[in-house]
């Protein structure tokens, strides 16, 4: 198996909570808004679309609202390299990429495109970025691209979408049945089950010879939606090993590899906690089978007179895509590190991109795609308001709105895939509040439909136009609202089963069946609150949160805390209705509210 | 086993009488390369919609019988529609079951289309009574 590359100190797994970009990283930048060729055209998307596009956001004033990227997405190169490089396929954008992108800037909007980290694209040209980094970051400038979105496909370092499923054996350490450590007058043999497991996943398994040894060591793959984003993607078997003097000793793990899901043939060891040192990071010797332990070679540590923390993991996962896309960073700041551009991270959440991805990008995917039924010219798509995988509105939104922590100025934000407004589908209630949701989490708002089809004041128009849910989205202060109530909080499982992460906040929900609140600080001190309705059924209760629920979750980041504190008046305004009413009491409450609905406030303070 | 070219099948479903729609079903394939099963799916799937005009089947839900069915997110659809026409079939993993006791069953993407199962395939393509009822 080849290897992937040497991962750089800022890269490791260790720094990804240090809140440091890589070097020419920009910070600051509002999420993206724009339009995106795949929803609405699949692959099959055009130069001559695509200015039908450009002329219709100008047409709509959609500009002047902020929708400024236009992206190409999958489909629009040769299927392979010529002399090395990226080129336009001919007969679907016959004028080349540069001739477009003067065309897209001279109706004053911005370019952007798309690649992969892979050496395939997802719909199959052979050319993705990897080993390319430099030349095509090269010659996305000379295009003048302003967007890049980086999908995942055929990697090489991970089991992704086309890749070969025994790369799992780069994302998983080997089984391990215990470690021996040897200095100079010091010996020590320690197995396993005597080890700590730290984080998720990691666990001690039997073998039919009746040896434990700790299986799973590796991140788990959140492309689906089964698993929370809150809390450990990954897990580690740790020993405390105390030893009489500092100096060097050697490690010798008894273990057993695989090229499957929970086991591999990856291993990193690492000593200390708060400034740790890694040792070794590379395969072992391939064993028959995984339960064939062995001894390793000897590993060279340093450990310190007293307690030490032996770590043994496999971060790569995390780690190797950060490269990846590090590389490519690093091609465009080679290429002009003045430029300005947008790099949108695209690999599906499976690698826990809400972790490292501010280090690179401007956003990161989330889960899988929202929709697997995109349009096509004279085929406006199909989208679902709910299912049980990644392909509809509920199933993005029900990660997304308990991932807030991660997303911010300094950060970037969580993408939970492009706008499927206007596909079928999806009725009108739903497209608004799916434009609400969008909006109250900061995600960014890429259109994905064929804009011929919008006019000014139609239904459509009034939802992707509604500048007032726009401006939630793209508030200076930054900040992605915060879960502050679900009516989910009324279930037996709330009260009877939920026992960690059991926040409005914090607690991964996928029961469609509920009333959620978000709350959203504004830089001008106000807030905004939203009540969204997941539901089939409309909701006749009332909802009500009181102002300490909402003061005790969204703490300090409220700029101006009059809005909602008691000693002034506070206005409401609806701003999908305009209804403008003064509130009394100590309660925000509802009633009524359709199925799929939602009620937006923006609270003001009133003297 | 025979193995068959992107540029072969697609010269076959094409035949004389769908000339004009040959160039679009290509579409980021690289032409000599071994069909394989995903790029049967693929190229099939815009056959029939651009060439024979056949609507998507809306609920492609039932598809996700296969397990790998989400490992391709890009041909997810492809996938879905002609397993959902009955054009191209399931493939059984011997040994496994799932939590009802039934076959494990996925698509298999990967695997390489022999002649005789292209020619099925293509055959399936024009013939609606040759369809088979997916699982």
């Amino acid at each position: 198996m080849n290897k992937p590359s040497v991962i750089l100190d800022e890269e490791r797994f260790d720094t990804f909570k240090n809140g440091e970009v890589l070097p020419g990283k920009k910070k600051g930048r509002l999420p993206a808004m724009g339009w995106n060729s795949w929803n609405a055209f699949g692959s099959g998307n055009t130069e001559a679309l695509t200015k039908a596009m450009a002329d219709k956001i100008a047409e709509l004033g959609l500009d002047k609202l902020g929708y400024k990227y236009i992206v190409l997405d999958d489909g629009c190169y040769k299927p392979e390299r010529v002399n090395g490089l990226l080129s336009n396929e001919e007969t679907k954008f016959p004028s080349g990429f540069k001739s477009l992108a003067d065309y897209i800037h001279g109706k004053g909007l911005k370019f952007g495109m798309y690649n992969d980290i892979g050496t395939n694209l997802c719909a199959g040209a052979a050319v993705g970025t990897c080993g390319h980094e430099k030349i095509d970051a090269k010659t996305y400038f000379d295009w003048d691209i302003d967007f890049i979105k980086v999908d995942n496909c055929y990697y090489l370092w991970d089991n992704a979408t086309f890749s070969d499923a025994e790369n799992a054996g780069y994302t998983y350490a080997p089984h391990i049945k215990g470690i021996k450590i040897k200095g100079r007058d010091f010996e020590t043999k320690l197995k396993a089950s005597e080890g700590a497991l730290r984080g998720k996943g990691i666990h001690i398994e039997k073998s039919e010879s009746g040896d434990e040894y700790a299986a799973n060591i590796g991140t788990f793959d959140g492309t689906g939606p089964e698993h929370s984003p809150v809390g450990d993607l990954s897990g580690e078997l740790l020993f405390n090993v105390i030893v009489p003097e500092s100096g060097e000793y050697e490690l010798v793990a008894d273990y057993a590899t695989g090229r499957e899901v929970g086991c591999g043939r990856w291993l990193q060891v690492a000593v200390g906690l708060k400034t740790p040192k890694v040792f070794y990071d590379d395969f072992l010797d391939e064993t028959p089978g995984k339960e064939d332990f062995r001894d390793s070679k000897p590993i060279i540590i340093k450990l310190k007179e007293g307690s030490n923390t032996v770590r043994l993991m496999n971060h790569r996962r995390q780690e190797n895509t950060l490269n990846s896309y590090g590389e490519l960073h690093r091609g465009f700041m080679e290429a002009d590190p003045d430029r300005d551009i947008v790099l949108s991270i695209c690999e599906w959440g499976k690698t826990g991109p809400h972790n490292w991805g501010y280090k690179v990008g401007d956003s990161w995917r989330i889960l899988n795609d929202i929709t697997f039924q995109v349009g096509a010219d004279g085929n406006p798509g199909h989208g679902a308001w709910t299912s049980d995988y990644t392909t509809s509105v509920c199933a993005q939104y029900n990660k997304a709105v308990i991932m807030d922590e991660f997303a911010g100025l300094n950060k970037g934000w969580n993408d939970p895939d492009m706008l499927m407004i206007g596909m079928d589908g999806l009725d009108m209630t739903m497209c608004k509040t799916h434009m609400t949701m969008w909006a109250m989490m900061n995600s960014p708002l890429m259109l994905g439909l064929d804009l011929r089809r919008v006019s000014k004041g139609d239904e459509i128009y009034n939802i992707i136009a509604n500048k007032e849910i726009i401006a939630l989205n793209q508030d200076p202060l930054g900040i992605q609202a915060k879960r502050v109530y679900t009516t989910y909080e009324e279930s037996d499982f709330w009260n009877n089963e939920c026992e960690e992460l059991c926040r409005p906040d914090k607690a991964y929900i996928r029961d469609n069946d509920r009333v959620d609140v978000l709350a959203k600080p504004l830089a001008d001190g106000k807030m905004a609150l939203s009540f969204i309705n997941l539901s089939d059924k409309k909701r006749e209760k009332p909802i009500s949160v009181d102002k300490y629920r909402i003061m005790s979750y969204l703490g300090d980041k409220v700029v101006n805390l009059d809005c909602i504190k008691n000693e002034k008046a506070i206005e409401v305004k609806n701003l999908w209705t305009g209804e403008v009413k003064r509130l009394e009491g100590e309660e925000f409450s509802v009633s009524g509210i359709d199925a799929h609905d939602n009620i937006t406030y923006l609270v003001t303070a009133i003297d | 086993m025979e193995t068959v070219r992107i540029n072969e099948f697609i010269k076959s479903l094409c035949g004389d009488k769908y000339k004009e729609c040959e160039d679009c079903l290509y579409d980021g394939l690289v032409p000599d390369d071994e069909l394989n099963r995903v790029s049967a799916a693929r190229i099939i799937h815009a056959f029939i919609q651009k060439a024979l005009k056949e609507d998507d089947v809306k609920d492609i839900n039932p598809a996700a019988v296969l397990r790998d069915l989400y490992d391709c997110r890009s041909c997810v659809n492809h996938i879905a529609q002609v397993y959902l026409k009955g054009i191209m079939t399931h493939v059984s993993v011997h040994g496994l079951e799932n939590s009802k006791g039934e076959d494990f069953i996925i698509f298999d993407g990967k695997s390489l289309v022999d002649k005789k199962s292209a020619q099925e395939m293509i055959l399936r393509a024009f013939n609606r009574d040759k369809r088979l009822n997916p699982s």
